[in-house]
């Protein structure tokens, strides 16, 4: 090689390379290439691949203005696209490629594992000594562009990698939830501001520095420590463990701590890392709801004790009393069916044994209502003890109408049943809802001064629906609710109107709410009322 | 294409030379080659300048010529026919400046064959500025111009635009107007090649690891028999410059015309580290036969189906202080018969013919054969 060659081509090779930024390396090289070798334009192509096809893409061009008529785009023309493998192989062996555009010659020569290099020169052209001592530093071109080509995908990556780590980051930063690295000795590793807010400093970095044993400095009770730190070697993670902790300024607070133990390659454990937040008001809270449960439970207790000793202490005299009473009434009618008094003494009997029927009754209407009271109690504090099986509302409804036609006897009043033999069964206490239906329809005798009371039931959608239909006086107009609460009553207690306990449909509403079902009333059309309830079906239950 | 001669050199003489030439027939565009020892200042030409209707370009340079009156003082105006679309770039030494893009912003798809670009000549970027010109218009045109500047090497404002005159800056008049290019500079290696191995730009601070300088002194004190050191650097420097070497081509010739204070040589233009140069020296009649070789290339590049209308001889002002007396000669070598001939001396030279890839010159003549009536 003539030394001028050799002294071009070294200078060439300095400036190959100088970049890791495809653009900028390029633009210095190829300028260099063109000024040295005294060519007019120059052109760098990478060669790519898809689908079998290869081509080659300019990649850097100078100059980068070409008229459509340019001779320098002629030349990159001429350059062949869309090879197929065989084809892009056979290009390849044939370069270096000496060829003219007009008055201008052009070379092609091999970037190897990259392209291609065009160089367009006017004359004289380059001999091929001059062409074959390129080949080394067309080599180097293309080292140094594939290695530009690496460096941009890697920094593609890190830009990537960077972004994941400061969204990664960000969350962890922004977490409202404290999170943590720290040695099995206590030493935090690594916190998030959350931490260093929830114990009372200013900034992380403070924690970390000022803070060298979680476990003397942050736990109330070292016991806790030692438990938390037994769980996670014994089971490599705990979850929601919670404990007292003590703040900065020694306020204490408590915290559920969540975490993981780490190990190192030895498998040895290695540090802990994990997430807490500060609940104590979620503490407090279930302390006074505890509190709360305590003193409900103490209230119950004081209910049943109440419960028991109304049961025993109310009844028993009310026992006596209504137990003599009857006596006396039926002795009463036994001397009055007699014989031997006298008009006076008989009419004077007559009102005491009219007196002692108001006794009878009222010590009835008591016992009633105390075993309503009683009744009522235990369903509220579900002390009640039912015995639910499969029942038939059929039979609870011939039973219930066996059991109330003599309220109907001596009143121009009608009791009709209409409900079918077949209702679908039910999950029930039989004894309770013999109870209810009892309670409407005795409700409904009660009430009712002329027309029928008609116990109708059927299947409506997934319940069977149970409607008591009366002619009686109804419901006064927007008391549909208020009569089903307790110590509830229609009419007037003084003026001689029926009277009820005001329990029976409060009670009627626990044992049909108990049961899953519903209660209501609502007017019955002409007059009267329809006290309904309804009971889901066993099979849909 | 008419020439109009402002002898005096004042910006009002100027501007009455411009009127006389805007009065004068059709102008396309305005080429003003102004004098340094006019002393003009953008708050004296500024007024004139962007009073201007038509395009207008150009700038201050040691001394214009107009045939082979070597004026000191005064102005030529060149009124052309072509209308010129006119590019300026400015910050020529800021290193953030990405001169393709800022072309990239001005230029669009218009054609047109010749590029005539004044530029400061002692901008510290000019081979920067050079390669983006090339990479963006391209090697199917001609290029032509120079370096403007004060020839006490103070740097100023110097280059005439549209807007005014303005110092680090570049004025680019793209015509679409025929021209033939010759370049040829007639100096020959003496001694090298010696390899740039330290350099910041347009200074040399070691060759072959040895102290630029050093190298430099020894050769030169050989050749010429004089000490460097018994007069001022430019004096004996003016004699040897380095010269780049370029396949196919005559080398590049770099001018070291200073020392800075580390005794690193600056020259014109960028040597960029790694480059091979060679020390080259000339005689007087080897220049002056450049030069006329330079003007039978431009003729023969010339589009034979053109007529030219004028040459413009853009000359290195080191060529000038090198041939001292003898400089007529070259001047006249440069003459074109029959048609106008205008020149400059310039602080570095820029030309392209379209054979061979744009250069920032020193020490070079350049000689367009310019379309006209």
């Amino acid at each position: 090689m003539a030394l001028d060659q050799e002294r071009l081509n070294y200078e060439i090779v300095m400036a190959i390379g100088n970049s890791q930024v495809m653009d900028v390396m390029l633009k210095e090289s190829l300028t260099t290439y063109l000024r040295k070798l005294n060519c007019l334009a120059g052109a760098v192509f990478r060669q790519e691949e898809k689908d079998g096809v290869s081509c080659f893409n300019v990649v850097h061009a100078i100059p980068k203005r070409m008229r459509p008529d340019s001779v320098f785009r002629k030349a990159i023309d001429r350059i062949p696209s869309e090879l197929t493998r065989t084809g892009h192989e056979s290009y390849v062996a044939s370069l270096p490629e000496v060829g003219s555009v007009g008055e201008f010659h052009t070379y092609v020569m091999e970037l190897p594992g990259f392209g291609a290099l065009l160089l367009v020169k006017s004359a004289p052209g380059l001999s091929e000594p001059d062409i074959k001592s390129l080949s080394s530093i067309n080599a180097k071109l293309a080292r140094a562009c594939v290695f530009c080509d690496v460096n941009e995908r890697l920094n593609e990556e890190i830009v990537e990698r960077k972004k994941a780590e400061e969204k990664y980051r960000a969350m962890v930063d922004n977490s409202l939830d404290g999170i943590y690295q720290s040695s099995m000795e206590g030493k935090y590793l690594h916190v998030n501001p959350a931490l260093a807010r929830i114990f009372g400093y200013s900034t992380p970095e403070q924690l970390m520095n000022e803070v060298s044993d979680v476990g003397m400095l942050h736990y109330v009770h070292a016991s806790d420590r030692q438990r938390f730190v037994k769980s996670l070697l014994k089971d490599g993670q705990v979850h929601m463990f919670e404990f007292e902790y003590r703040r900065k300024d020694g306020t204490r607070g408590w915290m559920s701590t969540s975490a993981r133990l780490n190990h190192d390659e030895a498998g040895n454990p290695s540090y802990i890392e994990g997430a807490c937040r500060d609940i104590s008001p979620t503490k407090r809270a279930e302390l006074a709801l505890m509190e709360a449960k305590l003193q409900a439970e103490h209230l119950s207790q004081i209910k049943s004790n109440l419960i028991s000793m109304v049961s025993h202490e109310l009844r028993t005299p009310l026992t006596s009393i209504l137990g003599f009473a009857i006596i006396m009434r039926k002795r009463l009618r036994e001397l009055l069916s007699g014989d031997e008094l006298t008009d006076r003494v008989a009419a004077i009997l007559s009102r005491v044994e009219d007196n002692s029927g108001v006794i009878v009754a009222e010590g009835q209407r008591l016992t009633e209502m105390i075993n309503n009271v009683l009744d009522l109690a235990k369903l509220e504090a579900g002390q009640y003890e039912w015995d639910m099986e499969t029942v038939s509302l059929s039979e609870i409804l011939k039973h219930s109408v066996s059991t109330t036609e003599i309220l109907f006897q001596e009143c121009p009043v009608d009791l009709v049943g209409d409900f079918p033999d077949d209702l679908p069964p039910v999950l029930g206490d039989h004894g309770r809802l013999i109870q209810v239906t009892i309670n409407l329809i005795s409700n409904a005798a009660k009430f009712t001064e002329e027309g029928e009371v008609r116990i109708a039931a059927g299947v409506e959608g997934e319940s069977v629906t149970v409607r008591v239909i009366d002619s009686g006086i109804g419901v006064p107009e927007g008391k549909s609710e208020e009569i089903f609460e307790t110590f509830r009553q229609l009419g007037n207690t003084l003026t001689g109107k029926p009277q009820g306990s005001g329990l029976g449909l409060a009670i009627s509403r626990e044992i049909i709410e108990f049961h899953g079902g519903r209660i209501w009333h609502k007017p019955a059309p002409g007059g009267g009322s329809v006290f309904a309830f309804s009971i889901p079906i066993l099979s849909l239950s | 294409m008419k020439v109009h001669i402002d002898t005096v050199g004042k910006p009002e003489s100027l501007k009455l030379t411009l009127d006389e030439a805007l009065a004068d027939g059709p102008v396309g565009s305005l080429l003003i080659l102004a004098c340094d020892d006019n002393g003009f200042s953008p708050d004296t030409i500024d007024p004139v300048l962007t009073a201007l209707s038509v395009p207008v370009f150009g700038g201050v340079f040691p001394y214009v010529m107009s045939g082979t009156d070597v004026m000191r003082t005064g102005c030529v105006v060149i009124a052309l026919e072509h209308h010129a679309e006119i590019y300026t770039v400015p910050g020529l030494s800021d290193p953030m400046t990405d001169f393709e893009d800022v072309l990239a912003d001005q230029v669009g798809d218009e054609e047109f064959k010749t590029l005539m670009v004044f530029l400061d000549g002692f901008s510290a970027r000019i081979k920067a500025f050079i390669e983006a010109l090339y990479t963006t218009f391209g090697l199917e045109i001609n290029y032509v111009g120079g370096g403007a500047g004060s020839r006490s090497f103070v740097k100023a404002p110097c280059v005439f635009t549209n807007d005014g005159m303005k110092v680090d800056a570049a004025v680019i008049a793209a015509l679409d107007m025929e021209s033939g290019v010759g370049v040829r500079h007639g100096w020959s290696p003496i001694s090298g090649p010696y390899q740039v191995t330290e350099a910041e730009g347009s200074k040399i601070i070691s060759l072959d690891w040895s102290p630029a300088y050093d190298v430099y002194k020894e050769v030169v004190e050989e050749h010429s028999g004089r000490q460097l050191e018994d007069q001022p650097f430019l004096d004996l420097s003016i004699g040897y410059p380095f010269g780049v070497a370029k396949k196919g081509s005559e080398s590049v010739v770099r001018d070291p015309v200073w020392l800075d204070a580390e005794r690193n040589l600056v020259c014109v233009g960028e040597v960029p580290a790694g480059e091979y140069v060679d020390i080259l020296h000339g005689s007087a009649d080897d220049l002056i036969a450049s030069s006329a070789q330079a003007l039978e290339r431009a003729r023969e590049a010339f589009p034979a189906t053109a007529k030219p209308g004028l040459t413009l001889f853009i000359d290195c002002l080191s060529r000038a202080y090198f041939l001292k007396d003898e400089y007529e000669r070259e001047v006249a070598a440069a003459q074109a018969p029959d048609m106008p001939n205008i020149g400059v001396c310039t602080i570095g030279e820029i030309a392209n013919n379209g054979r061979d890839y744009l250069e920032f010159y020193n020490k070079t003549t350049v000689i367009a054969f310019l379309e006209g009536e």
